[in-house]
């Protein structure tokens, strides 16, 4: 009875496969008497794959100039069944990710050339966030001269796409049926190119555990996913072992919510960074990670801008400053632009910044802009049930500081912040929903913040 | 397989002795503070999760209870306070390239205080209770344990058959279940239950 157990596929949903639990029928017992939970508690939704390795398995990789030189804003003529809205293409390394609105409708896709460089084609798979709902998905670059310019990936080819005539053909199907549902998007304009003056950030490392992404929450594996989830910085949280290792992890408490582990429970900081490793996994199996793990991953895997490290206790202060400038100096020894920032989101945490002395790392307050400025911070990250603020957002950004609002997930909260707040950065859990309402608004960049 | 033979005893026994001792039945008490003992054996059913190699495990332990209750002929509000041990093993784990492969045991148990409502019917007795359970955890892990608890919420339910009863003392089998909420874990108990009135009405 250890093996674990995989439910057959539900229609319209992924693979859900429940963790290692006892017999069935002595869980049904217990259920039934205890007129409460679910065997298994909340499942898991699993990425369906192309059976065979779909296309891709024969196809020449695409290179990430080519990848990079289809992103830009599409259209559809008529409403599409799952992609709704423009849709924005957006790179990533070795990714184009597709985002729509307003249900947060997502794809990610790899792309390879067939025949030769005749055919394009994108293989992934699509996701309703808010319904963990997936499934397949694969296109063909349209028509074959562009196809074929972006195969031979040169320069020359590159700019001569004609990127107004480029369409993509959809199919997509649920779960992992073979996609049929065809659709064809078509060119719109390029991206809008904020170049640091604007930034997407993915909350709790890329998506959250209740939004069933396929990774875990605060883990390696989302930091490596969080560029094609749209981000470009993530925001991860801090905490300390027992024996002092900074760690990732959300909650102050073990809990199955994030993780397991038939032992993994109780306060995190009553656990060695041994017992942690032996004890627990995140929610989808991957180790938790040390916070240098996180950060090395994200300066050597991905091209992010930067990390926002949510320091949850007083005592994770000072090892999260250490690891700021660590890493800072790291990154740009390696000519990344890559800014580790030290987030503080209560009064403590501030005291215990300022109690190190002048601030010599990129730092952020939650609190109030008297506070920002008193621990001489360049960010200001208000929750957004606050409201815009826009006074007060405006002065700090006369200051030369940056406004982040966090964690915006629904479009028309989304849309009323950008227009109206005029900020910095957004923090979401659904970074890519931030990308295709940015680009479909008309909202003004501000300046770009100097940490 | 001892759960099931648990069970399949504890329905046996009581299949067997409830008519022949029914007619030596005296009337109780309307009205009564009832105590009440049980000792059984108990199995966790959720909540076991580990990607360890386990070198050996034992699931559940004796588990012991006790609870209080006011009598009535309709419902019956309880206390109950029960210690359950869930889980114990010895695994081996990988830490990694730097410090490899290592052994790490541990136990987990559950301290449950919980009140509700309990209801009689010939000789069946069902109690639902709501209340608090202490989940420790005993860990050892490269020579040093620790040894964490949380406090989460949960249920219990009990199904008790009455074997023997006299005046002021019946002796029944009982099974349990008990679910905690924040932990996901449940567990089932089957036991046997002497309660008594210490003071009647």
């Amino acid at each position: 009875m250890n093996g674990s157990r995989t439910q057959p596929a539900l229609r319209g949903h992924g693979r859900r496969a429940g963790p290692r639990s006892g017999p069935r029928w002595l869980c049904l017992i217990a259920a039934a008497l205890s007129l409460a939970g679910s065997c298994g508690g909340r499942r898991k939704v699993i990425d369906p794959v192309f059976p065979d390795g779909g296309l891709l398995r024969d196809a020449e990789p695409l290179g990430q100039p080519a990848i990079a030189r289809l992103a830009g804003l599409y259209s559809f003529p008529r409403v599409a069944p799952r992609l709704r809205g423009p849709v924005v293409a957006h790179d990533a390394p070795g990714t184009l990710s597709l985002f729509g609105a307003p249900d947060s409708a997502m794809a990610i896709l790899r792309a390879g050339c067939l025949d030769g460089g005749a055919r394009l084609v994108m293989e992934g798979v699509w996701r309703l966030p808010r319904e963990a709902t997936v499934g397949l998905i694969r296109l063909f670059v349209g028509p074959e001269a562009t196809a074929r310019a972006l195969c031979a990936g040169d320069a020359a080819s590159l700019e001569g796409v004609d990127l107004a005539s480029t369409t993509l053909e959809f199919a997509t199907g649920e779960d992992a049926d073979v996609p049929t549902d065809a659709l064809v998007a078509t060119w719109q304009r390029a991206r809008k190119d904020p170049e640091g003056r604007f930034l997407f950030g993915a909350h709790r490392g890329a998506c959250r555990t209740i939004d069933d992404c396929g990774v875990s929450e605060n883990s390696v594996a989302s930091i490596r996913r969080a560029e094609a989830f749209g981000a470009s910085f993530v925001e991860i949280d801090v905490r300390r072992t027992l024996d002092g290792v900074p760690i990732l992890y959300h909650d102050d408490t073990f809990t199955p919510r994030l993780s397991s582990g038939t032992y993994c429970h109780g306060p995190v900081a009553e656990f060695g960074f041994a017992h942690v490793r032996a004890l627990c996994t995140l929610k989808y199996g991957e180790p938790v990670p040390t916070l240098d793990e996180a950060l090395a991953a994200a300066i050597d895997d991905t091209t992010l801008r930067g990390a926002w490290l949510d320091v949850k206790t007083v005592d994770s202060i000072e090892p999260a400053v250490a690891a700021s400038k660590r890493f800072g100096a790291a990154a740009a020894a390696k000519g990344r632009r890559f800014v580790v920032v030290v987030g503080m989101g209560t009064q403590e945490l501030v005291d215990a910044f300022v109690a190190l002395g002048p601030p010599d790392v990129p730092c952020l307050v939650e609190l109030e802009p008297a506070d920002v400025r008193a621990a001489g911070c360049a960010w200001w990250g208000p929750r957004w049930t606050r409201g815009p603020m826009t006074a007060d957002v405006g002065a700090l950004q006369a200051e030369g500081r940056g406004v982040v609002y966090w964690s915006l997930d629904e479009s028309e909260y989304i849309d009323a912040f950008l227009t109206l707040g005029h900020p910095n950065a957004l923090l979401s859990d659904r970074p890519g929903l931030v990308r295709q309402r940015f680009e479909v608004l008309d909202v003004p960049l501000p300046a770009e913040v100097t940490p | 397989m001892t759960g099931r033979w648990v069970v399949a005893l504890s329905a046996g026994a009581f299949a067997a002795l409830a008519p022949t001792i029914a007619s030596a039945e005296e009337p109780r008490a309307r009205y009564a503070l009832e105590v009440d003992a049980f000792g059984g054996y108990d199995l966790m059913v959720q909540g076991r999760s580990t990607q360890a190699r386990e070198i050996w495990s034992k699931n559940g332990g004796g588990a012991v209870a006790a609870s209080l209750s006011f009598r009535t002929p309709w419902v019956s509000p309880f206390v109950d306070v029960g210690y359950y041990p869930l889980y114990a093993s010895q695994s081996r784990v990988d830490l990694g390239p730097s410090i490899g492969s290592v052994r790490s045991t541990g136990s987990l148990a559950a301290i449950g205080v919980l009140g509700g409502l309990g209801a009689e019917w010939w000789r069946l007795r069902l109690r639902l209770g709501i209340g608090l359970y202490d989940v420790d955890v005993r860990a050892t892990v490269l020579g040093r344990t620790i040894a964490p608890r949380e406090l989460d919420g949960g249920y219990l339910v009990a199904l008790r058959g009455v074997v023997v009863r006299s005046r002021r003392v019946e002796v029944g089998l009982e099974a349990r279940g008990g679910f905690v909420v924040e932990a996901d874990t449940s567990f089932v108990s089957f036991g046997v239950t002497i309660a008594g009135d210490a003071v009647t009405f």
